[in-house]
């Protein structure tokens, strides 16, 4: 149990770090269109190329 | 490839029949086109190697109404090249070679459409890097100005069916994001912090024997440090705005729902803080966190909702161009310069050619035409204008190129009045507070007192428990589950509702759609078409039959940009007649009729004869020659398909019809008795049915107005509810709660069902938190709680709402 000493400073530390992640998500856009990157990516074609 | 008759064109689905339709073959397969435009975009695409997008796409383009025969960019492109103007469409970026601009894109309808459109512009020399938002349909591209241009890029996007307009981004714009990303923020750390909290807050609900007093004193001080954030930071415009309602509650004698929302969150923290120092209880800090982390949620989504609604001024600037043709100097010679409207100054003299729209205000010289008024006045036909007379900002011009002398610009025309009163209507729109709103305020109020005054009655009792079932009475009671019964409801059958064909912009509708007592239908774009369709030839002379008839009339009609030139030229293409070949050039007398030789082809005045006696028609036009009359050719005005769905339905539910327009009244009156509907107006200006609908309401009426015009725009207003048909103007948009995406009006025969369902569901849902409460606050009264039990229900009765809400979905 002791470990815990350790672990919940740990997870304190993490969850800082998540945060710092979701503002960076945020504040580039990664919220603006959730929309159409999910339709893009069955878009790309990756059949191989002919010619 | 089908061998049948009729054949569909591959790039707008259009039929045609077989031996008129364009044949190409694109990759060894060879395919039908309807015209020459679709033909191009086609080929474009092939040419690139994108044809994966016709297998893709999930809906048919519509068929493009620029032609794209010519490979040059249109003049009315270029002048956004004008360096007046790059500093309001472009940005630098960090690379000094490339600049960043914003286009506004239309007709992007599925994701193969972003698909189509990024790889297109991809391709084209000078672009960097494109990326497209789906969801505000715009696009961001940074690209060399020294290799290409604004006008290129817009022509390249007009090149393979799609329209785009640059942007300007306004402070409002701007502000809006900051808002979004600002509420944003905090819901993402209201949503970790509950996370984590309830985390920590597991090990005292399992109660294992391990869990030795200092690990649990670790524990919660380890809680009581990651609901600071929550409270602090996530909390801060619940408590502003709580504040805000306190300190002015003497002039306005009203508390807004923050207030309870803010005194619950405030004194919870404040015990759980105490309770954590003495470490006498449970501190709660998780359903603290939770509750805020929802609350901010619904929010959010309130906010993304009501940030898609325009308003009138931002609309307006939508709906004219941005560039006009002026005269350099109009008294000596006829150089003409493009420059942006806001440069017009009053008395300029500026140059409209057919088939754009008049950006301003003002008077004809030299020339007559033409106008299309339809989208402000509501009448359908096109009207007349001669030298001297005013004409509108926002019409279309058909005919001739005309000579304007600017009288008004901007907000101070006939438009932008209609526009100011469509932002008056809104401002003066009742906010309206959902039912159930209502009772979940007055639930938090009755809370609040409960806690109060059993944590006062254990005050008498037992003094050291006072503290504990107070706050035990304010968490335990499920928050979550109330705040949650109406929003979920709300965004599942929004999704639902979108599926359909119907955006909804103000969260209100789905409720008031069950309400509705009258619904007023505009005429001209809403129930028809406001294109005219050749129905029948009559009078027909014996050495003439249909065809021949149409032959002629079509050959004169060639080149013409009038809608019945149009109706003629389309029934000789879908009949496939092929048109003669006139001896002499067409002389176009204006308002009059076409002379070509001795054929003429006009109205009955022209060819001097009484007009055919039928009620409701769009309109009549007559061939003759030396010999006298050919042939009279009889239009009809199109009607838009599902009305009939619509009218069952309201007739089912009991719903009283009118059908009011700027049309005159013989017309509507007789489209009324083509549909059965008794109340009828016509000849109405747009204040006309602002004032009928403020009639209606008087008399206690629930209004659902449906429009699309300008005219119809203070209609849509200031109708309790109200939806824009999809292809109309930005103003009605602007003023509607919901946007019909969809051509025909049969998909809202079944939204009504589907907001008899929403109301269903949330009056379950609401009937649920209550019965839970009923349950849970006595209990806590009590003392009696125990937080093990309080966690498992509070998450049992949230989820029950969530999955109750998802059977929306489905419909």
């Amino acid at each position: 149990m002791e470990s815990l000493y350790i672990l919940i400073p740990l997870s304190l530390l993490l969850i800082i770090f998540i945060a710092w992640i979701l503002h960076w998500a945020i504040k580039n856009d990664q919220f603006e269109d959730l929309k159409g990157p999910g339709d893009a990516i069955l878009m790309d074609d990756d059949s191989p190329k002919h010619q | 490839m089908s061998t049948s008759q009729q054949n569909h064109c591959y790039h707008c689905n259009t039929v045609t029949e077989d031996d008129s339709c364009l044949k190409q073959d694109l990759g060894g397969v060879s395919y039908n086109f309807c015209c020459s435009g679709c033909l191009a975009i086609a080929l474009t695409i092939h040419s690139e190697g994108l044809d994966m997008f016709y297998a893709r796409r999930s809906q048919v383009n519509s068929k493009p109404s620029i032609d794209l025969l010519n490979n040059a960019i249109p003049d009315r492109l270029l002048a956004y090249n004008d360096s007046s103007l790059s500093h309001r469409f472009l940005r630098s970026t960090d690379d000094t070679q490339l600049f960043e601009t914003t286009l506004r894109l239309e007709k992007i309808r599925c994701a193969a459409c972003v698909w189509l459109c990024e790889q297109h512009l991809l391709k084209q020399k000078g672009v960097k890097s494109i990326h497209i938002n789906y969801v505000t349909q715009k696009a961001k591209v940074i690209f060399n100005p020294q290799i290409t241009n604004l006008a290129q890029l817009i022509f390249e996007i007009e090149r393979i069916g799609y329209e785009a307009w640059p942007y300007e981004s306004s402070l409002s714009a701007d502000n809006a994001k900051k808002e979004r990303r600002n509420l944003l923020n905090r819901v993402g750390v209201a949503a970790l912090g509950m996370m984590q909290v309830m985390m920590y807050a597991w090990p005292s609900y399992v109660k294992t024997g391990d869990l030795t007093p200092e690990f649990s004193l670790l524990l919660n001080w380890t809680s009581w440090l990651l609901t600071l954030p929550v409270i602090l930071y996530s909390s801060k415009p619940i408590f502003q705005s709580a504040w805000h309602s306190v300190r002015f509650f003497a002039n306005s004698r009203q508390l807004n729902m923050d207030v309870p929302i803010a005194l619950a969150l405030g004194l919870s923290f404040i015990t759980g803080t105490i309770s954590t120092i003495l470490q006498n209880g449970p501190s709660y800090f998780d359903s603290l966190t939770m509750f805020v982390a929802f609350v901010l949620l619904a929010r959010y989504f309130e906010l993304l909702a009501r940030q898609d609604a325009l308003s009138g001024a931002e609309a307006l600037a939508k709906q004219l161009p941005a560039i006009c043709e002026k005269y350099i100097n109009y008294s000596q010679d006829s150089k003409t310069k493009s420059i942006p409207v806001v440069q017009c100054q009053l008395d300029d003299v500026i140059r409209v050619s057919p088939g754009e729209i008049i950006p301003v205000d003002g008077t004809l010289i030299n020339s007559s035409s033409a106008v299309d008024e339809s989208l402000l006045s509501g009448e359908s036909k096109p009207i007349n204008k001669y030298v001297g007379d005013l004409v509108y900002a926002g019409s279309y011009n058909q005919q001739n190129p005309i000579n304007i002398v600017v009288q008004a610009m901007g907000q101070s025309t006939r438009i932008g009045g209609i526009a100011s009163l469509l932002d008056q209507a809104l401002s003066t729109k009742p906010f309206l507070l959902s039912k159930s709103e209502k009772w979940a305020g007055y639930f938090v109020i009755f809370l609040i007192l409960a806690a109060l005054f059993s944590s006062g009655f254990w005050l008498f009792v037992d003094s050291s428990r006072a503290w504990t079932v107070l706050v035990a009475v304010l968490v335990a009671s499920c928050p979550c589950a109330l705040s949650l019964a109406i929003p979920t409801a709300l965004t599942a059958s929004q999704g639902t509702a979108a599926q359909m064909g119907l955006l909804i912009v103000r969260g209100h509708m789905m409720e008031s759609l069950t309400k509705v007592s009258d619904l007023i239908l505009d005429k001209t774009g809403t129930i028809t078409l406001g294109k005219p369709k050749l129905i029948e030839i009559v009078n027909l002379r014996q050495d003439y039959s249909f065809e021949t008839a149409l032959a002629v009339a079509s050959a004169m009609e060639d080149g013409q940009t009038h809608p019945l030139a149009n109706a003629i030229l389309e029934a000789q293409q879908y009949r496939n007649i092929k048109p003669i070949i006139l001896s002499n050039p067409v002389i176009n007398e204006i308002g009059k009729g076409l002379q070509s030789g001795h054929f003429r082809l006009g109205n009955s005045k022209f060819i001097g004869i009484e007009p055919v006696a039928k009620e409701g028609l769009y309109g009549q036009v007559h061939l003759a020659d030396e010999e006298g009359l050919i042939a009279s050719f009889i239009f009809l005005d199109e009607s838009r398909p599902g009305v009939n769905d619509l009218l069952s339905q309201c007739s089912q539910k009991g719903i009283t019809v009118h059908l009011i327009s700027g049309d005159d009244t013989n017309t509507v009156k007789w489209w009324a008795t083509q549909y059965k509907i008794d109340h009828y107006r016509g000849s109405f200006t747009p204040e006309d049915k602002y004032n009928y609908v403020q009639d209606l309401q008087n008399e206690g009426r629930f209004v659902l107005a449906i429009g699309d015009g300008i005219n119809d725009a203070p209609l849509l207003a200031s109708a309790n509810v109200s939806i824009a048909v999809g292809s109309g103007a930005p103003l009605a948009k602007a003023g509607a709660d919901g946007i019909l995406t969809t051509y025909s009006l049969a998909p809202l025969a079944k939204i009504f069902k589907l907001a008899d369902k929403t109301q269903s569901i949330i009056r379950l849902n609401l009937l649920w938190a209550f019965i839970y409460n009923v349950i849970a606050i006595p209990v806590a009264m009590m003392g009696w709680i125990n937080p093990w039990i309080a966690g498992i229900g509070m998450s049992l009765s949230s989820l029950l709402v969530t999955l109750n809400a998802w059977r929306l979905r489905k419909v």
